[in-house]
């Protein structure tokens, strides 16, 4: 009340020294400004914008009474206290009743960096997604990019693995490619980051996280664009959608120190059922006789198995372990992190620092970071400033085998080691020692050799720095120049150890050493012009122009030794017999110059017409290039992008309506491209081979001079709509995505002397629609509740590919891309069930690819066709068919947000509905055609005439196929995930010495919804399209809970 | 002033854009980035170094043929069979049912060979065109290109062999622009005169004149031998880059063809067109090498490796009897996995083992077998001494080996088993060799069980003695201004030796090397050929080619077959030996009997009668259905 009073009394005090300008204002704008529950908000402050006169303060009843010069200026209102300020286009309204949204409600006049202003998130003329910040630290994702899961409107975002550091697999609005970079390019400061693939790792299911290396806690602003407007501007990276990242700013003059402490536990999964040891047995004894061998010639080989009771190795072989249990635990991860913010009005700085350390639910393996950024910002010259942003990441990884190796992997070799045994060895007297258990005649590692012995740790060093100058040319022009670099270095060393494992590389090494060495450098530089000028306050014009290259290097060096010493004590690449070690590498240089121009037309906030051009060079584009143009030998491609957007609510006939606060539409269509087609498959080159001991050179594969960028086409349309105060929320978009000139490996014809051609050919499609709601259901002044849901989906169909279909086998299967269907579908034959009995069999007559007959107990497969385009009762390539796809009909998440007082609890759910994955694992663990332990699904397998089942019988080294690659091994692996439920606490200002002070709870994976039968249906192998929908036995993401601490001095 | 202010504020960015664009602009690197691992074509083919390479590059991808050379010409073949464990792709080789994506059956690495001799043969004519000109001085240059004309004319004529009719890709097609170009060209019509030669050589040849449509284009074998006989003696001035020149190992030579080994594959052409005139002026300067410069003998079939001294030829590389050697080499990542598809030592895998009849060819040859001839009473032929039985310098413990395990049975083990079995005391033969098996040892000799590094023999001298000692049993050759057979010549070859011209001493014949050349265990002709018990070597008969030449010739050609079984086993010969006897008989039984003898039952019948169809002989080549339309636009 006492400020108001001021308020006031300053107000009529300046009526009273003005009273010229007073009079010679006729015109006047009353207005009404409410809050929550629409009650009549005073005390806030409304000026003119761009007219120096002294505020006005809305009264008791919310109102207020301003001069203005005519009614198309636009209002500023600031109000006390919790709520948003506002600007209001007047739009020739006398009248004006708004209601101001309260300040934790996202408005469409907050503001985010974009690709070169700061801009308000509702004058954005494409669709963009900007997920919430202050979440994101207190979940326990290591990388920002796993926090996407669900939050994004038309983000189908996929965890890789729960192993501590991995990443998450994002598509932004479909599938974007085959062969190419289907990730959306990252922009962190203004400077791209490396995309995936591009650092390699010798271990198998373990893709390296670019994201990791920046500490989500530094991060401020989020911005995801999905359309082509802008993403031209990024030319030929611009395809798979932009995500911009901004870390903290140094906008502080007042010195602010900020700490967080969190800590958390992850529960080892479920584990899944297998075999115990009697029902090992006797699986083991029934696989054994289907070999067709006498059974005394098992009693040599395995005597394990035909140990019993009181013989001399009964206590060895005497044993019921679930070896599972031997591979995971319950894994404690803490972060800590802290901000110092500060400066003055010349020069102001911040400085984070945060340590990580995360264990993973797979015993022994790990993740540590030590991350520090520097930021700074400095008024140099009135006319100059100049900012910079440096951070330096050491992440440090202790790693496990993942997927597909039997011999290394914890998961596989848990599920395979027959039950029989124990890991450890025994003594003469019978007591259990620590040394490990070697490999005996039934095969597989110890599991706890491959926890305990086997190694494999990664360091991954990345200095990112940027540097930006502003230079001020006259009112409305500016020079901006940034220079930014990127040095990344990985380094991998494996130590696959002898005792309790398997023999490698065919037997031949019994321990490995391995280590690999990764280098890249980027260097950046992007200069523009900026010109942004308002003519009589109706015409906006943005317009910029500038010109940018990239340049990148990479380098990888590998080594290879085999059979150190016995002993398992040398573990480095000097100790390997000689004739065994083997080294290589690759290594790249591409570099990228892009003149580009963006330009923007506002009038009256109603109508906006936006325009993007860039024209860039790659130097991995071929010199016959057909889709660009050549300007002295350089080839040009060229993208673009123009849309229009009309805010309908500032229309007249909407702008009476005042529960609409915002009402737009948006259109527009643009071009981007693609050059991951790697740095020379467009050019003729010779590659290295041996012959004695000299080096040779032979001709690589044939070459396509034409090679160049995927064509992406988009045009996307959509609506915004809010109503008065943010209540409501709805985003809508449709899009219609192209891509032309598809990057393939075609097969050749064998006369042409090599497999594959590197190529662009064929076209394909994704065709879909996101939308948002979000509301806040319930408000008042101690209790809150908002609830959002997003959906999205696309439907990818390839319209033209070379010779109609391309199979792209995988390992254990294959997918098939066809005409008029979708990219990847899974490709194998149709699982029918088993032959009941030998009747059955005959009856049905059907034999496998070899001509060999199905039997009782055998798998019944579809007999889809033969040679003649008829079934041929021969179950082979003409059977199979399209079995599936991984790509989901709808994905999205919900969430929701209740506030009482100072209590916040925030629940967010991820879901995919309709996608098909296939189960390498269970494949693996349920084909019964050896010595591994299987699971107990098995218990059913087919053992005698007549019996009714759906598990074939067990056959060793499935001569007849029945585990051939089939929809028996295709599940749905639709899900319904609580990613993560936070319960905070804010402690009230003042609080002890803090500024602030918040406490936290969080648990994340709580519950899964799904019918899937491995560990968990949420895996991505790698960042290949190529690669998805498989489980090759990834580590699952598990149950954690973490409670934090948050202070401010 | 205002200006000068704002040009002050313009200064310093616009001199770093300034710097910036120099940098970028006055950079060629920058446009095209120099890569280290590969070389860019542009960049290559500019130092004697870089063609070298090239060179080496060609052999890298003949070492990768050598699994298939093996499997294809052997296993259809009658002295190889499958084992138990052998897979799929193995098993259809076998049976002759070859289904697609065979990997033995995949052409791929022919033409991934065909496309790479393309590729320098044209760089080299287009960049060193002295090596076109024949009166240009000799340079290595001339001998990489004759070099190279070699490997592709063995290309094509070891592909031709396999899959019966082939691609002819003949430009370096190296951009999909070239290969469209190429296939859409108007279709090239191409004269050949192919001469069909009578048996001996020289009488009644049938000359036709086929004019065959080259439909981006399957050439036959006639036509491959046709093409190469013609072009590799028209356009090569040498053959052979002198490396020892650099390290002084005498061993480069014969690793990389050479003229010696240019010889054998002009000869071996020809003869497989049963030119056997042509043929026989390639091979005569093999069988009587001379180089005044060169110590020793080569080629020679001296005792350099006779007895147990055989063994050595496939311990190293060989100058003397190799004429050209694939070298394999463990320490530099060149290996084959000959020994995983033949040991038994796990973790190779055992997928093929000699079929008995390969060993029989080693196990019931005799030696110092004492043969009392009656030649005008047949019947009171006796033997007075039976001998010793088996051939111990090349079958056990060198060509194959009983493994009990991982231990290997020894001469003196297996000598007993023979000894026992001449008496017929089955029983105790069954007691000593239970759970033996038999493997092929030629390339695991002195080897570990890793390292899957034997060289690969593609010619040797013995095996071109062999192909002499074919061609003297039928040839009608000038002898004085007469036409003559010289079946001597061939048993000379053959037994001891003295087939050189004038005749040297030294030679021991290609038996003769091994202890079979003398009079007690030669092959002989004579009106009368004894016929013996394999085992127990008694006779059981005989022969009676009495005024029959044709008979002794066919009976002399047979022995000579049977000696490349026992020289030449497992080197990837066997099957076009019995193709080429086959089509020059016009008889498609002889290769059909004997490939079908290691059957038994129905299945031999079965494969027989497939085999009497020439066109089973064929590894069927993967579909192409339209020339032209198979390549993108």
């Amino acid at each position: 009340m006492n400020r108001i009073t001021i308020h006031i009394f300053t107000f009529l005090i300046t009526l009273a020294l003005c009273p010229t300008l007073h009079a010679q204002d006729s015109l006047q704008v009353r207005g009404l400004i409410r809050g929550i529950n629409k009650a009549p908000l005073p005390g806030a402050s409304v000026s003119v914008e761009g007219i120096l006169t002294a505020p006005v303060i809305t009264d008791s009843t919310g109102t207020f009474l301003i001069p203005v010069p005519d009614l198309e200026v636009t209002l500023l209102i600031s109000p006390m206290g919790e709520y948003k300020a506002k600007k209001v286009y007047l739009n020739k309204r006398d009248y004006l009743e708004l209601t101001l949204s309260p300040e934790d409600l996202r408005d469409g006049q907050d503001q985010t960096a974009y690709i070169f202003y700061e801009k308000e998130l509702r004058d954005f003329a494409s669709s963009a997604s900007f997920p919430e910040t202050d979440l994101l630290d207190k979940v326990p994702e290591s990388s920002v990019e796993s926090y996407f899961k669900g939050l994004v409107p038309g983000m189908w975002t996929t965890g890789m693995s729960g192993m501590p550091g991995s990443g998450a697999v994002s598509f932004l609005r479909g599938m974007k490619s085959m062969h190419a970079n289907t990730q959306p390019l990252y922009i962190v400061d203004g400077l791209p980051l490396d995309l995936p693939g591009t650092m390699e790792s010798l271990l198998d299911g373990n893709s390296y996280n670019s994201l990791a290396s920046i500490n989500p806690s530094d991060i401020t602003d989020i911005t995801i664009d999905k359309d082509y407007l802008n993403a031209p501007i990024f030319g030929m990276r611009g395809s798979n959608g932009i995500v911009f990242i901004e870390t903290m700013k140094p906008t502080e003059v007042e010195t602010l120190i900020d700490v967080s402490l969190k800590t958390g536990i992850t529960t080892a999964p479920e584990l899944l059922p297998q075999l115990n040891a009697d029902q090992y047995r006797t699986y083991a004894k029934e696989v054994l006789m289907s070999s067709g061998l006498p059974e005394e010639s098992f009693r040599d080989e395995y005597p394990g198995l035909y140990a019993a009771p009181g013989d001399p190795n009964y206590k060895m072989y005497g044993n019921n372990t679930n070896w599972q249990s031997q591979a995971f635990r319950n894994a404690l991860m803490y972060d800590v992190y802290f901000r110092l913010l500060g400066g003055d009005e010349i020069a102001r700085y911040g400085l984070s620092a945060g340590y990580l350390s995360k264990e993973g639910i797979v015993d022994q393996s790990s993740f540590d970071r030590f991350s520090i950024r520097f930021v700074g910002s400095f008024n140099i010259f009135t006319w100059l400033r100049l900012s910079v942003s440096t951070s330096l990441t050491s992440n440090s990884s202790s790693l496990k085998e993942s997927a597909r190796s039997a011999q290394t992997s914890p998961i596989l070799s848990g599920l395979a080691k027959n039950p029989l045994m124990i890991p450890y060895q025994f003594d003469e007297e019978g007591n259990q020692l620590l040394a490990l258990q070697d490999v005996e005649e039934l095969g597989v590692s110890n599991t706890a050799a491959t926890i305990q012995s086997f190694e494999a740790s990664n360091r991954n060093n990345r200095f990112l720095t940027n540097f930006r100058i502003e230079a001020d040319i006259n009112q409305d022009l500016k020079f901006i120049s940034l220079i930014g670099i990127n040095f990344n270095s990985l380094n991998e060393d494996i130590f696959m150890p002898n005792l309790g494992m398997e023999l490698y590389y065919n037997d031949e090494a019994y321990n490995v050493a391995k280590s690999i060495s990764n280098y890249f450098f980027a260097f950046s530089n992007n200069n523009y012009l900026s010109y942004v000028k308002v003519i009589d306050r109706a015409h906006s014009i943005e317009a910029n122009a500038g010109l940018r290259i990239n340049s990148n290097r990479y380098e990888s060096d590998w080594g290879i030794a085999k059979n150190s010493h016995e002993s398992d004590e040398y573990r480095d690449l000097q100790s390997g017999t000689s004739n065994l070690n083997e080294m290589g590498g690759t290594n790249g240089k591409w570099n990228r110059m892009a003149l580009y121009g963006s330009f923007t037309y506002a009038f009256k906030e109603r109508y906006s017409l936006n325009m993007s051009i860039t024209g860039e060079n790659s130097t991995r584009i071929g010199p016959k290039a057909e889709n660009v143009s050549f300007i002295s030998e350089l080839p040009l491609g060229l993208f673009y992008g123009a849309g229009v957007s009309w805010r309908v609510s500032n229309e007249s006939f909407l702008k009476d309506i005042n529960w609409i606060q915002e009402l737009k539409l948006r259109v527009n269509y643009g071009k981007t491209g693609n050059d991951d087609i790697g740095n020379y498959n467009a050019f003729n080159y010779f590659y290295l081979n041996h012959y004695r001991s000299t080096t040779g050179a032979a001709p690589g594969p044939m070459v396509d001079e034409t090679l160049t960028y995927e064509d992406n086409f988009q045009f996307s349309t959509g609506i915004d709509f809010t109503t008065s105060g943010n209540r409501l929320a709805l985003n809508f978009d449709y899009f219609k995505h192209r891509i032309e000139n598809l990057f393939l490996f075609y097969t050749q014809p064998y006369y042409l002397g090599h497999e594959y051609l590197p190529m662009n050919s064929g076209s394909m499609q994704n065709t879909g629609f996101e939308g948002k709601v979000s509301g806040r259901i319930i408000q008042s002044t101690s209790f809150s509740w908002d609830l959002w849901l997003n959906v999205g989906t696309f439907v990818n169909q390839i319209t033209e590919i070379e010779g109609g279909e391309v199979i792209t086998p995988f390992k254990g299967g294959a997918f098939i891309s066809k005409e008029g269907e979708a990219v990847l579908n899974f490709y194998g034959y149709e699982y029918e069930g088993v032959f009941t009995s030998s009747g059955d069999a005959v009856a049905a007559g059907l034999s496998n690819r070899r001509g060999d007959m199905f039997g009782a107990g055998d798998a019944i497969y579809k007999d889809i066709s033969g040679p003649e385009g008829v079934p041929d009762k021969r179950i082979d390539d003409y059977d199979k068919t399209l079995i599936g796809s991984p790509l989901p009909d709808y994905f999205g998440g919900v969430g929701t947000r209740f506030r009482y007082k100072n209590w916040t609890l925030d629940a967010i759910f991820q879901w995919v509905y309709g996608k098909e994955v296939y189960n390498y694992l269970r494949y693996q663990n349920e084909k019964m055609t050896g010595l591994n332990n299987q699971s107990s699904a098995t218990l059913n397998r087919w053992n005698y005439e007549g019996q009714q089942t759906n598990v074939p019988r067990a056959l060793w080294d499935d001569p007849q196929g029945n585990s051939d690659f089939s929809t028996r091994w295709i599940e749905d692996g639709s899900y319904l995930k609580l990613k993560n439920l936070t319960l905070g606490y804010q402690l009230p200002d003042g609080f002890l010495v803090f500024r602030n002070a918040e406490f936290y709870v969080t648990a994340s994976n709580l519950f899964v919804l799904t019918s899937y039968l491995g560990y968990d249906p949420e895996f991505a192998f790698s960042y290949q399209t190529m690669e998805q929908g498989i489980d090759y036995g990834m580590t699952p993401f598990s149950r954690t809970v973490m409670l934090g601490i948050k202070l401010g001095l | 002033m205002m200006n000068n202010r704002k040009i002050k504020r313009l200064a310093k960015p616009a001199l770093l854009l300034v710097l910036v664009l120099t940098l970028v602009s006055s950079c060629e690197e920058f446009f095209h980035p120099d890569q280290a691992l590969i070389i860019m074509e542009d960049d290559f083919h500019k130092t004697w170094n870089e063609y070298r390479s090239a060179e080496m590059g060609l052999y890298s991808l003949q070492q990768e043929l050598v699994e298939q050379l093996v499997v294809l010409g052997e296993l259809r073949g009658d002295l190889l069979e499958i084992t138990d464990g052998a897979d799929n792709d193995l098993k259809e080789i076998y049976n002759f049912s070859i289904s697609s994506g065979n990997k033995y059956a995949s052409p791929n690495n022919f033409y991934m060979l065909i496309a790479a001799c393309n590729n320098l043969a044209l760089k080299l004519e287009s960049e060193i065109p002295e090596v076109l000109d024949k009166s240009a001085p000799e340079t290595q240059y001339d001998r990489l290109y004759g070099e190279v004309l070699c490997m592709r004319a063995w290309t094509y004529f070891t592909a031709v062999k396999i899959y019966g009719e082939v691609p002819y890709i003949w430009p370096s097609l190296t951009s999909a622009d070239e290969i469209n170009a190429y296939l859409q060209s108007p279709q090239t019509y191409y004269d050949v005169s192919e001469i069909i030669y009578s048996i001996d050589g020289h009488n009644n040849d049938t000359i036709t004149h086929d004019t065959i449509i080259l439909e981006r284009a399957l050439v036959n074998m006639p036509m491959v031998i046709d093409t190469f006989t013609r072009q590799l003696p028209d356009r090569i001035k040498a053959v052979g880059v002198v490396h020892n020149l650099d390290n002084g190992d005498q061993t480069w030579d014969v690793t990389v063809w050479n003229t010696g080994a240019y010889r054998a594959l002009m000869g071996e052409m020809h003869l497989f067109n049963s030119n056997l005139g042509e043929a026989y002026s390639y091979f005569s300067p093999i069988l009587n090498f001379n180089d005044p410069g060169a110590s020793g003998i080569k080629y020679g079939l001296d005792n350099k490796f006779s007895y147990d001294r055989w063994i050595s030829i496939f311990e190293g590389v060989e100058v003397d009897e190799h004429l050209l050697t694939l070298k394999f080499d463990k320490s530099y990542q060149q290996q084959h996995s000959l020994q995983t598809l033949f040991s038994v030592q796990s973790p190779n895998q055992y997928m093929l083992k000699p079929t008995r009849i390969a060993i029989e060819n080693w196990e019931t040859i005799w030696s110092e077998t004492d043969i009392r001839k009656n030649a005008s009473n047949p019947e009171q032929t006796y033997m007075a001494q039976k001998g010793v039985p088996g051939d111990f310098y090349r079958g056990n413990m060198v060509s194959y080996a009983y493994m009990r395990g991982s231990e290997m049975l020894t001469n003196d083990e297996v000598r007993r088993i023979l000894s026992l079995k001449s008496i017929g005391n089955d029983r105790e033969v069954e007691i000593l060799s239970k759970g033996v098996d038999t493997v092929v040892y030629k390339y695991s000799i002195n080897k570990d069980i890793f390292d899957h590094d034997a060289n690969f023999i593609l010619y040797r001298a013995s095996a071109i003695h062999l192909y002499a000692a074919e061609i003297y049993a039928y040839w009608l050759h000038d002898v004085n201004g007469n036409l003559n057979t010289d079946v001597n010549k061939s048993l000379k070859l053959l037994n001891n030796g003295a087939y050189k011209d004038p005749p040297d001493g030294s030679q021991m014949g290609v038996r003769g090397r091994v202890g079979f050349g003398s009079a007690d265990d030669a092959i002989y002709i004579e009106n009368q050929i004894y016929q013996h018990d394999p085992y127990s070597n008694e006779i059981t008969g005989y022969l009676d080619f009495t005024s029959d030449l044709p008979g002794k010739q066919a009976y002399l050609e047979d022995q000579i077959i049977t000696e490349r079984a026992r020289e030449l086993a497992f080197e990837g010969m066997r099957f076009y030996d019995l193709m080429r006897i086959s089509k020059k008989r016009g008889d498609p039984s002889y290769l059909a009997d004997k490939v079908a003898a290691k059957f038994s039952g129905a299945k031999a019948e079965q494969i027989r009668q497939h085999l009497m169809d020439e066109a089973n002989w064929y590894v069927p080549l993967p579909e192409v259905t339209n020339w032209s339309e198979d390549l993108p636009e």
